[in-house]
Order: structure tokens, then sequence, then C-alpha cells
């Protein structure tokens, strides 16, 4: 089918998302809660788009193409829209481990301090109770993606909600259960889902926390898992010859970037005697 | 799936899930997630209270995640996570009782601050509860100020009643009855008459959906969505279909249904009833606001299947309303789908307000054209209006459409105490303020001022930026917090609207903007919609051009 973005003809396929075929054609929407591998929640709305004949803005992430649609992806309403999303996250969260809303607010000009000083931002301790993981909802957005990846999504382990509303509303283990008194199975899934760095592998944290964080002396190794059959996808994140974190790419067949305990953090086995992990 | 981990719930707390389960039909069976919000409230009724244990005796009892218990448990304000105070207080700070002279001033200074909902994820357990709670609209408005003592109304609240109720006197109620109606009434709801049923059942399906059609009968809850385009989209669906009546009236102001529930419960029966007639739809219930404790108990009385909420304003939202149904958070859906396509249980529903489905009885037997008789060409019939605040008799009144504003607020005894009119909240607090020169406004859809159907009147004493403000707090606490629009831009424009004669208006225009624009649902688009109405009314914001011409809609 066609349709029409920003004044060009496009071609779309039925069923495919605004955001699959702006992207098909060489576009793109800004997205916090959107990953491929994930379903739709369409909460953020940095992605909305006008659709001629909408009232409102709609999220492209999850809108299906019709013939025909005219869409805008950068007019006023829409850059208007995107860049008080980046604003109102930035007021009210801690950004500095969030690359992507970084870079969106730079492109789009936000400015979170234009509310004032004297605003309510969500004020959350470091839980640090495990030796894989930490969480600093300082840092949530509230993406929903660690609940999809925890969830039916991908894991089954179900061992994260979102809970209370509003303002107040916090991604849960319930009841605030630390993480080895959950259902949490350490598969690592929701870390790596994460797009603002408020779930962190502890030696990232670590790392980051000591001031030894250097991308500069950072790559990434890709390997094969060797614990079973499987065979799963491996990118290995090491800084001075130190793994510090292991993800698989999103686009593996294998994994669709999940991983299960071992994958994700059984590596120590891998590092001979040296200097030890950052504790 | 993983198992809950080993939980340390004790005797009675295993003993009181037991009951609760026993008292809803679920002793031997693990019930479905449909459950779990009826099955929380009776665990609090057992219990007292959701304690930790509770909810995980609960969680393993219904096979669920004890994080999916612990995220709807915590959604909704009725539900305790913390132990109760020895007498549960709770007093209205709402619009109206803030106007008819709420005690909040003495409840404080003689039992402290109070305890606010806001959503709280972590709550104490330290038995460190505040001794009265602070509580939106409780839907008593005819009665403002009104407080609950443990389950008891108090209307006409004043502090001496609320002690007396607190130490165990009780104070007698006033009678509740509907007043005849005044001049100007047109009683054409609300009135008892003959059954239609075996009227509507002898027409059959095609004969009501043209009935309806014809009748140009608009939805009363605040969207005026013409029932008959909803009602033939879930007719020509496929396979099993639902049909819901949303009595989830919570909106600040707003009152009507609950009379309607309390006075004439066989109308809405009747009209639920008539709607699944002439859709095909087997399933049917009523969704009544958790704190309509009466009118549920009246409701049930009559065989309709009635769903309690919780104390959640923003699941009177369809698709909110159906995730409160399924077990789950009431989190508004991303629309499209539409309710008429994938409602609750995914299946085709249709959802109509108490108002909408109680004027069917009455077209069943008078027919489409007596029904067009009265009101305006494009919003046809009779319409509940719930008027209150600084008026002579607050109360429900029913008029045709078209009726003045200013004939309205007469009927309701013009403004008290013979003083001079400031403003009038027309619609709810998702609906406009108008300044004294609207009274001759008529109220119909097409005019936009009918909204949820409420009136707020203040006189010239009223502090208008204190009535914003806290128009604005019942957004932020309302929002389930799902999109950063509403979530976050509810709470800056609680603090913008809280410095207002300082705000920057262009940032409280611009919030307004993109709340509407950007929002998954009608409470964030709707969330800015009075606040910006009223800014020309205010004394440093007058004649300021920036603000005036925002009327809700994108664009």
């Amino acid at each position: 089918m066609e349709i029409f973005v920003d004044g060009a003809a496009i071609a779309a396929d039925e069923g495919q998302t605004i955001l699959q075929a702006l992207r098909a054609s060489g576009r793109d929407a800004p997205v916090l809660c959107y990953h491929d591998n994930l379903t739709p929640v369409s909460v953020c709305r940095a992605c909305v788009v006008e659709v001629e004949g909408s009232r409102a803005l709609v999220p492209s992430c999850s809108r299906k193409v019709a013939p025909g649609m005219k869409i805008h992806t950068d007019s006023e309403r829409v850059r208007r829209s995107r860049r008080m999303v980046f604003e109102l996250l930035a007021s009210s969260v801690d950004t500095s481990t969030a690359p992507e809303l970084q870079g969106y607010m730079a492109e789009y000009g936000a400015d979170p301090s234009r509310y004032g000083d004297a605003v309510a931002r969500v004020a959350e301790p470091l839980r640090d109770d495990n030796d894989l993981y930490v969480r600093d909802y300082g840092k949530c957005i509230l993406c929903y993606k660690c609940v999809e990846a925890c969830g039916p999504d991908a894991q089954f382990t179900f061992a994260l909600t979102a809970a209370g509303r509003g303002f107040s509303a916090r991604i849960d283990t319930g009841a605030d259960t630390a993480l080895l008194d959950s259902r949490c199975v350490f598969c690592g899934n929701c870390v790596a889902v994460c797009p603002t760095g408020a779930l962190m592998p502890s030696l990232e944290h670590r790392l980051r926390a000591a001031g030894r964080w250097a991308p500069e002396r950072q790559h990434v190794t890709g390997t094969i898992c060797p614990y079973c059959g499987v065979g799963c996808s491996l990118e290995l994140h090491v800084q001075d010859n130190r793994i510090f974190k292991v993800t698989s790419p999103s686009d593996s067949s294998v994994t669709g970037g999940h991983l299960c305990v071992k994958g994700r953090f059984g590596f120590s086995y891998v590092e001979g005697p040296g200097e030890p992990p950052p504790a | 799936m993983e198992r809950n981990p080993p939980s340390a719930s004790a005797e009675a707390e295993r003993a009181a899930v037991g009951a609760a389960l026993a008292r809803l039909g679920w002793s031997e069976a693990a019930p479905p997630r449909s459950e779990l919000l009826p099955l929380l409230h009776a665990v609090q009724e057992e219990h007292g209270w959701l304690s930790r244990g509770c909810l995980h005796e609960l969680a393993d009892r219904m096979a669920l995640p004890f994080p999916d218990v612990w995220g709807v448990a915590s959604f909704y304000a009725m539900l305790r996570l913390e132990p109760p105070p020895a007498v549960r207080v709770q007093v209205c700070d709402d619009v109206t009782c803030r106007l008819r002279g709420a005690c909040l001033d003495a409840m404080s200074a003689r039992h402290g601050a109070p305890s606010r909902f806001q959503g709280h994820a972590y709550p104490h357990e330290d038995g460190s509860a505040a001794a009265w709670e602070a509580v939106p609209c409780l839907g008593q408005c005819e009665h403002a100020p009104v407080a609950v003592v443990e389950d008891r109304v108090i209307r006409d609240a004043t502090i001496e009643k609320i002690e007396a109720a607190m130490n165990g006197r009780v104070p007698p109620e006033t009678a509740s009855a509907i007043p005849d109606p005044v001049p100007g009434e047109v009683r054409r709801v609300m009135r008892k008459g003959p059954s239609a049923l075996a009227r509507a059942e002898e027409m059959g399906s095609a004969a009501l959906l043209d009935l309806v059609e014809k009748s140009g009968l608009l939805g009363r809850g605040g969207a005026a969505f013409p029932a008959a385009v909803k009602w033939r989209a879930v007719a020509g669906a496929p396979g099993e279909k639902w049909a819901i009546c949303n009595a989830d009236e919570s909106e600040p102001g707003t009152f009507k249904d609950r009379i309607v529930m309390e006075e004439y419960p066989e109308l809405i029966a009747e009209g639920l009833r008539i709607a699944m007639l002439a859709v095909g739809a087997k399933n049917g219930l009523v969704y009544v606001r958790g704190e309509y404790e009466e009118a549920a108990r009246r409701l049930a009385a009559t065989g309709v299947r009635v769903f309690r909420g919780a104390g959640a304003y923003i699941c009177g939202e369809e698709t909110a309303l159906f995730n409160s149904v399924e077990g789950r958070r009431g989190e508004p859906r991303n629309k499209p789908p539409f309710p008429t396509e994938h409602g609750v249980f995914g299946r085709p529903t249709v959802i109509n307000n108490v108002e909408t489905l109680s004027n069917l009885p009455l077209l069943v037997l008078e027919g489409a054209d007596a029904f067009r008789a009265h009101g305006t060409e494009r919003s046809a019939g009779t319409k509940l209006f719930a008027v209150s605040g600084h008026v002579e008799r607050p109360g429900v009144y029913e008029v045709p459409f078209g009726t003045r504003l200013g004939d309205l607020l007469n009927m309701a005894g013009g403004v008290w105490q013979g003083r001079r009119l400031q403003a009038v909240l027309c619609g709810g607090v998702a609906g406009t303020f108008l300044g004294p020169g609207a009274l001759d406004t008529p109220l119909a859809f097409e005019a936009r001022n009918v909204g949820s159907g409420a009136i707020v009147v203040l006189d010239e004493t009223a502090s208008l930026p204190e009535i914003l403000a806290r128009i604005a707090r019942f957004f932020r606490d309302e929002s389930c917090g799902q999109c950063v629009p509403c979530r976050v831009g509810t709470q800056r424009q609680l603090e913008l609207v809280e410095r207002i004669g300082s705000a920057d208006v262009d940032i409280l225009r611009d919030l307004a903007a993109v709340m509407t624009d950007a929002s998954i649902c009608g409470l964030g688009q709707t969330a800015a919609v009075a606040i910006m109405s009223a800014l020309p009314l205010l004394d440093g914001a007058r004649g300021d051009p920036r603000a005036s011409d925002f009327d809700g809609r994108a664009g």
C-alpha cells in the first residue's frame, strides 16, 4: 500500500506499524519504551506522530498503517510533544546513564529546567542487594520493558510489576522484596532491555562508582556461550582486560537478545588469575 | 512457571484468605484471575487490611505471581496495604466539600495531619497510620460537606458530628428521598414506571437497534458518543459478547448516577438487559464505584451482576475498567482496537454509562418520537445534572437538553445566602469554568458544556486558585502513571497551579497542549481543560489572550 510521510509517498505493508514503515523507508522516530523483541506498550509517547483525521497524536510504535494514511513526523505539534516528553522525564529522573535519552534531548532542544527547581523528582535509594545487578529507580522512566522481558515476552518468570500509581508508580518485585527473596532467577534480561541504566550489572555500577569507568579502554568481543547446546551468541564487554558485562545481540536469531543466568553472569571462570574485579 | 518463594503467612492470614475464598465459592478450585479484585475486597473484609502474608497466601491460592497481586492491590485507594487506625475516618476535601465548608483545618488542629492516598507503593507497616484521611469526592455532594466514619456516611459534616461518630455515637441520618420535581424539571428518566422488558423482547435485536439509532441517544458519561454506533458495531461482531454498565462515577461534583442507582436501580438492570438483547450479548455486568456501597447493594437486589471497583477514578475509562474486571491494574489500553472489537476478555463489548442505559426503558415504551420531543436537534431527550456548591438546594435535576444554565441554577435555588456568582464549573473537573456572563448558555452536547453532568457553583467568596489547585491535585492523584505526559505532566501541572499567580502561563499552556495531544486516555487528555478555562477568570490573567482560546481540543 501507499502512505504519505511528510508529503512523500512511501510503500508500506499491510500489518506494519507506522514505525516499521518509517524505518523501512530510511526514516525513524525517537523511542524509549519500544524494543524490537517486546510487545509495544506505547507509554513513553516519544514516538508520537500526527495522522491526519486523528484528534490526538498517535504512537507510531503500535499504530498500524492504513492505505493512503497521511502522517506528519516533524510538525510543530509533534516536536512540541516529543520535546516535552524528554523534558518531563529529565525533570523527574537522573538521566546520567541514559545516552539515547540524552541524544533525543539535544536533538529536540529539551530544557528540563523550565519547570524550576522546586519540582518533585523520583527519589529512591539505590537497591544493591545481590552480587549481579543493582536497581536505581531514581533513573527509571517506567518504560515497562523490564516487566515485559521478565514476563510473557521473554522469560516467563513474572518477578516484576508496576506498583502504586501516578507519579508514585514504581517498578517493584512485590512489597519491595529483596531480589534474592523474590521470584527473580537472575537471567538479567531486564538489565539488557533497560534504556536508562536504572538496572545495571554490579560490575559496571562499581566501576562507575569508583570513578574508573573508561569507555575509551573498552571493547566488545563476540563469542558463543559454552555452557549448553543452544549456542547463544554472546557479546563480552571488556575494560582493562576484565569482563564487566555480557549481552547478546537483539537481532540474534538464537537469543533475540535474551540469555540465562549462566550466559549473562557466569563468566568469572574465563578470567585467569590477576586483579580481582572491582568490589 | 516459576513458583512464588515460600511465604510466611500466619495462621490468621491463611484463615482470612480461606474464608474469603469460601465466601465467593472458591473453596476447591483455583479462582480465575478475574476474581482477584472481588477476592481482595473479601480478604480485606475478613482481615481488616491486606497484609503481606494475606497477599502471599492469596497469590498462592490463585496460582498467580505475587508481584502481580501486589501490583493490583497497590493500585486502588480502598485497598489498604497498612493496618488501619482503630476507627477509620475519611473527610472529603474535594471541590464541593471545600466550597461548603469542610472542616479540614479543625480536623488537622485536633487530630493531626491527614494521610492521603497518592499511589504509595511502599507504605509503612509500623502501625503509625494517621488518625484521619483526606479523600477525593465521595459522590455525596448534595449533602456536602461529607465524611465517612467506618462505613457510615456523615452528611453536612461538622467536627462535632465527626467526633461523635469517632466515639461511637452515630448521628441520625437525614432522609435521602428524592425531592418532588421543581418547576422547569422534566422527570422522564427519574421515575418509577412499568417494565419495558417484555416489549423489548418482542421487538428483538434489529428493531431495538433501529429504535436507538432513530432516537439519536448520545452517551451520558461525558463523551456524547452515539449509542447506536457502538451497539451496531457489537451486534455485527462475531462470537461471545459483553454488555457493561459503567457505574464508576467518580468525577468530583458528580453524583447523578449514584442517585439513579439508589433510587431507580431497576431502570439500570432493565437498560442493561435491553442492551444485551440488542447486541446479542450473553454476559453483562455493572461496574460500580467501590465507595458506592449502598448503590451496589440496591443494584444487586435487582439480580443484575455487580462488580465493585476499589477507589480509582481512572477505572471509569472504559479500557481501564476492562483491565480492572480482568484482575489487572486499571491502566487504560491504547486504542485502537476499540471496545466494540476487543473489549473485556478480548471480546466485543458495548459499554454505556448508567444514565444512558436508564433512558432505554422509556425509549422502548414510548418510541423515538416521544424521546426526541424533548431536548435539542442534536442532543435528544433529557439530562440529569448534579448541581452542587454554593446553591441553596444542591441536588440532581432532570431537564431537557437546551435548558439555560441560569434556569438550572434557579431550580437549585440560585446562589446561596444572597451572594453574587463568581463562576460555574460546568461539566465536572474535566469541564470548563464559565463566568457570570454565561448564564444564558443552553446546556447541550453541541455547546460542549455538559461533560459529566456536574455543575459546581462558586460564589464571590470562593477562592478560585484554591479550587484550581485541588482540581490539579485530583488529576495528579488519579493518574494511573502509565504514560509520561500524564504521569509527570499532572505532577508538574499541580506544581505550576500551586503558584499560579507567579507561574509562567506559557509553560502551563504548553503542558496543557501536550497532555491533551499525547496522553493515552481521556484522563490526561482532559486534565488541563478546566484549569486553562479558568485562567481568564483569575485577576492576574484576566484578559490574557494566550489563555482564553484553549478549548481542550488537540491542535
